[in-house]
């Protein structure tokens, strides 16, 4: 019966081990921001909103408060345009919200930027919806 | 109990096998000169190579949209015959044959003799015939040359069987990078990176790819080798460096570089060095380049007219010129065709990205699809079709080629692993 025991914990370890598709990797999974707020763009654009400003501004006291934290500034898109394109608007997107932060004062050293295009939606679906969803600019707190 | 324990710890090994081993399936149909392929004389029984290359054969004609392979269920003549005294043209000019290919194989150790021969059947005579020594494992090889020696005696150009693309297919949340023939045959994963692989070219040979990867937590240009799988960085500052490809003759590489809101065309040495930086600060956004076959263009889109547009220019930035005209505000991912005439890319219609061709200097552009997202278009190695990704059902992309003209639109993969961003080899393996 020892034997099934040392099973027992090899199934465990294997299973503790395994990779198939679980955490370990190099891209985040894509979840929304709660400490940090998530900012959205319109279609095909990174210009700011005045709901974007209002939420930097609550992000940058929250950074302010905080000295110990960096942060990466991620920027999405949407499932329409093509992959590379929208790889570039993705940077462009988190871009702009890291300039705004740094002229609001944030040190820049505390925020690097990354952009994931349509790669990481936050939302699966193919509507209005969803897509506005994922033309964000998520700040993932180191 | 114990019992149990096995079962689970095999299911276990399966699921990781399952993860980077997706399995793709290839579907085709076909038309114009009307060929067979009879079974193989087979000199030694118990083998299937005889009823193997025959399968292969009709894959890969059907692909080109020149050939219709006659369904074998309406061959007359005994299957696998041996005896060539007797084989009979009436036997296949009464089913419509015109192209015949008939051969022997012998296996011999560990590898195969197989010969192959063309007849004509209108005028009953042997073309030619070509002898084979492969292993197992090369079979394929033997039928890819032969089959594009058999193209070339009909339309005139060689074939390109055995020509290879590089793809990304997802591995579960992450994106790698994958091969496989032109027939869907020998696919094998090339990355293992656990982020995203994407945006791979082939270089000018056998082993070199360029594609972008996020294996160091940032999308950086790397250089692969499709033959042992080794990596080399080729650019790893924060910039987000996507587009890579190689220049036609010296060792550097073409890409597109996002530092800021511009971002900007430039070229790099192997060591990410860069050598040239186009319109720098112009504030637009420049994205996508492609050079023409002798290195002495560049095409690339650009938003710098308001929306995305297609532009060539020299490789010294200048004679800048609009080449998409096709009545869309967007347009983007050219490549410039490997006989250098045509350049492909893709446009917002028809309620999603359709695929045009044109003339290098944007005149005559022709509309390839004109329904769903067709994207990341890659020219074959003789300039006369396309690879790219297309979604035939609503949400999961898969690869499909298709002839310059408009022609001959056959499904690649199956779009288990949402197959996106391929690349065609420059040459023919």
């Amino acid at each position: 019966m020892k034997i099934k025991n040392y099973l027992l914990v090899g199934l465990l370890v294997l299973l503790g081990a395994c990779t198939c598709g679980t955490k370990a990797g190099n891209i985040p999974y894509p979840t929304e921001g709660t400490v940090l707020k998530d900012i959205n763009y319109s279609y095909d654009s990174f210009a700011l909103d005045s709901e974007a400003t209002a939420r930097l501004q609550s992000n940058y006291q929250w950074l302010k408060a905080n000295p110990g934290s960096n942060v990466v500034v991620e920027g999405h898109c949407d499932e329409r345009g093509t992959n590379e394109y929208n790889l570039v608007l993705g940077a462009n997107r988190a871009k702009a919200a890291y300039e705004y932060l740094k002229s609001l004062g944030m040190d820049a050293n505390r925020a690097s930027t990354i952009s994931y295009g349509e790669e990481l939606p936050l939302d699966p679906g193919h509507n209005e919806a969803a897509w506005y969803k994922n033309r964000r600019v998520h700040f993932d707190v180191q | 109990m114990r019992n149990l324990l096995v079962i689970l710890l095999c299911l276990l090994l399966n699921i990781n096998y399952l993860y980077s081993q997706t399995r793709f399936e290839v579907s085709g149909a076909g038309r114009s000169y009307p060929i067979a392929i009879a079974e193989l004389c087979q000199l030694n029984p118990s083998d299937s190579v005889a009823k193997e290359v025959p399968k292969i054969f009709a894959k890969n004609f059907d692909l080109t949209g020149y050939f219709n392979v006659i369904n074998p269920s309406s061959y007359i003549e005994t299957p696998g015959k041996c005896d060539d005294e007797s084989f009979a043209y009436s036997d296949w000019s009464s089913i419509g044959v015109e192209g015949l290919i008939k051969g022997k194989v012998q296996s011999s150790g560990s590898k195969y003799k197989i010969k192959l021969f063309l007849h004509d059947v209108g005028i009953e005579k042997e073309i030619f015939g070509k002898e084979y020594t492969v292993d197992k494992q090369n079979i394929n090889k033997a039928v890819y040359s032969f089959g594009n020696d058999v193209v070339k005696h009909f339309t005139g150009t060689p074939g390109i069987f055995g020509s290879k693309i590089v793809f990304s297919g997802k591995v579960g949340r992450f994106k790698e990078l994958y091969m496989m023939n032109l027939d869907g045959s020998k696919l094998k994963q090339l990355t293992s990176d656990r982020g995203l692989a994407i945006s791979a070219s082939w270089g000018y040979n056998k082993k070199d790819i360029v594609y972008t990867s996020y294996k160091n937590r940032n999308p950086d240009l790397f250089l692969l080798n499709a033959s042992n799988l080794g990596t080399k960085s080729i650019t790893n500052g924060s910039a987000l460096d996507i587009g890579g490809k190689f220049h036609p003759s010296t060792n550097q590489f073409l890409l597109s570089q996002t530092t800021g809101k511009d971002s900007d065309i430039v070229t790099v040495n192997s060591s990410g060095k860069i050598i040239s930086s186009f319109n720098k600060g112009n504030g637009a956004i420049d994205v996508s380049p492609d050079y023409s076959p002798d290195g002495s263009s560049i095409v690339f889109c650009s938003n710098r007219g308001g929306g995305p547009q297609i532009y060539t220019m020299d490789t010294y930035g200048s004679n800048v010129k609009r080449v998409s005209y096709t009545n869309s505000n967007y347009c983007t991912s050219p490549v410039w065709s490997t006989t250098g005439n045509k350049l492909a890319f893709v446009c917002r219609a028809n309620g999603g990205f359709q695929l045009f061709v044109t003339n290098t200097d944007g005149s005559e552009p022709l509309q390839l699809t004109n329904s769903g997202q067709n994207e990341d278009p890659s020219w074959s190695p003789d300039g006369k079709y396309l690879v790219f990704s297309k979604n035939f059902s609503s949400s999961n992309n898969s690869l499909a080629i298709i002839r310059a003209d408009g022609q001959n639109l056959k499904r690649l993969t199956k779009g288990s692993s949402g197959e996106s961003d391929p690349s065609w080899s420059k040459i023919v393996f």
